[in-house]
């Protein structure tokens, strides 16, 4: 693990001289991908601005669902997106080969590899976000509040990055699979949006299967002092972990390879 | 232009579209998951719209029009939609534009007929799934009876079509000053986006900026049509989408002109 960790490290550094190298496109990534999370936050406003008094979530506590939601996906979409958005090439034009070869765990290389630090432009902007809609919120939460909200962020992360990696596999049962990505983001737009506005039966699909509702639904749901257990996620997680290993193993079995 | 080359120019786009639907044809999976992306973002504003109103939320447009609204709003995007700016930009740039100036029709006819026969092949994967989500909220689905405003919609249809596609030439013909065109292109997308009406009504935005949004020309790429379909857009606003029309289509017409002066093609 500690090879894999010092592996990753130098991929990470590598991705930061790539992008001051490209200075240009890194900057219009940057702005492009804060642009895009500030035009994002308008639907949402607009619905808790018509909705406050009906439905409890008004607009500062909004803000920090969609702060949250930025600061995670920027993650995401520094680290795990650019790998999973691959893996289609990689089954079609046998590239992925050139992974199976090295002396490192594949499925694991193959997820986290490519990295696109200027993502991380959305994190500061996210974060930005969600402590001026917690500040106007008049939110205190204490420092074991927002350890236990980190900790849901995080399984909403991991979580639906699984989901993402599982869908990115079907590349290894049908031709073509590309899109599949862009079903993946569309579904993680759900996330922006508190629970409490979605039906019953979408609000569990959101916080199981499709855990688009854990990145910043829950957490903010625990900081303004809601329960949810956490034991069941990480038990789901697990599951969705042990899911993902197998679907990997299964799907490389049908890989031709370039040949 | 007299009636003959109109008549070769035609049969040149109907042999082009099938080339392309056959090729398309071979991407089967890639165009149903595209479409299955296109439907999840209006499922999920109506949705928490849905939501917010069944709570007791009162918004300024009826249940009715906004649950036809998001039913609707995914096929007049993806009928309005164009591509083309990426292709011609690299066609530009590589020289590729070429093996288009020597033949006797229009560069465009190629891209045009990649657009009709992709929407072709989209709308057939599309429309089943607008259908059932229209099914899912069919209690606040109102769709006008066939007439004349089923017409109008059309016409209001095909001016978004084509100036989405006037736009998008005009942002590919930009390569031939810019090396790359694409933060363009992707800031005209992020816009579109919001200002279209393609995720949420343009009515649902605060009264403030209303006077913006109607004049606005995105508003004609996406909402309009819908506006013509479930409302009752003022005359102004005919208008407007005849002026916005002439425009685009006429600067594509200009600064393609212009922009083909400074072509020199790769290697010449």
């Amino acid at each position: 693990m500690r090879r894999f960790a010092r592996l990753w490290w130098s991929c990470f550094v590598q991705a930061i001289r790539r992008d001051l190298q490209f200075r240009s496109q890194t900057i219009i990534t940057a702005v492009s991908s804060t642009t895009e999370l500030i035009l994002g936050v308008i639907p949402v406003l607009i619905l808790a601005d018509v909705s406050a008094t009906a439905v409890g979530w008004n607009g500062p506590l909004t803000l920090v669902v969609v702060g949250l939601y930025g600061a995670c996906t920027g993650l995401m979409d520094c680290f795990v997106a650019p790998n999973v958005r691959r893996i289609d090439g990689y089954v079609r034009r046998g590239e992925l080969d050139l992974i199976l070869i090295r002396p490192v765990n594949a499925q694991l290389y193959a997820t986290l590899r490519w990295m696109e630090p200027a993502e991380l432009g959305r994190v500061v902007t996210g974060l930005g976000l969600a402590v001026a809609g917690a500040h106007a919120a008049h939110l205190s939460p204490s420092p074991g509040l927002l350890l236990v909200a980190l900790l849901w962020m995080a399984i909403g992360f991991v979580g639906f990055s699984l989901l993402w990696a599982n869908l990115a596999y079907l590349a290894f049962w049908v031709d073509s699979a590309e899109p599949v990505n862009e079903v993946a983001q569309q579904l993680r737009e759900a996330g922006k949006y508190p629970l409490a506005y979605f039906p019953k039966t979408v609000q569990l699909i959101l916080a199981t299967i499709v855990p688009a509702g854990l990145i910043a639904a829950v957490p903010t749901g625990v900081l303004t002092g809601s329960t949810a257990a956490i034991s069941l996620a990480i038990l789901l997680l697990a599951a969705g972990f042990t899911l993902t290993v197998v679907h990997w193993r299964v799907a490389g079995r049908r890989y031709s390879s370039a040949s | 232009m007299t009636a003959a080359p109109k008549l070769r120019i035609l049969r040149v786009l109907r042999v082009l579209v099938a080339r392309e639907i056959s090729l398309v044809l071979h991407y089967r999976w890639w165009l149903a998951m595209m479409q299955l992306s296109n439907i999840i973002a209006p499922a999920i504003s109506l949705l928490v719209w849905r939501g917010a109103i069944a709570q007791g939320a009162t918004p300024p447009v009826s249940e009715s029009f906004l649950t036809t609204y998001l039913v609707l709003v995914s096929l007049v995007s993806m009928l309005t939609s164009s591509w083309t700016s990426g292709f011609l930009a690299a066609g530009i740039r590589l020289g590729e534009l070429n093996s288009w100036l020597v033949r006797p029709c229009s560069t465009h006819v190629n891209g045009l007929a990649n657009n009709v026969a992709e929407k072709l092949m989209k709308l057939t994967l599309l429309a089943p799934l607008a259908v059932a989500l229209g099914l899912l909220f069919r209690d606040k689905v109102a769709l006008p009876p066939p007439g004349l405003r089923w017409i109008a919609f059309l016409v209001a249809l095909f001016m978004a079509a084509g100036m989405t596609f006037a736009l998008d030439v005009v942002i590919g013909s930009l390569a031939f000053w810019f090396e790359d065109v694409s933060a363009i292109d992707r800031l005209r997308q992020l816009l579109a986006r919001t200002l279209s009406g393609a995720l949420i009504p343009l009515a649902l935005f605060p009264a403030a900026f209303s006077g913006f949004l109607t004049a606005q020309p995105f508003r004609f790429m996406v909402s309009f049509p819908l506006e013509v379909l479930l409302g009752r857009p003022s005359d102004e606003s005919y208008l407007l989408a005849v002026g916005w029309f002439t425009t685009f289509l006429g600067a594509a017409v200009v600064i393609w002109r212009i922009g083909l002066r400074n072509y020199q093609g790769a290697g010449a």
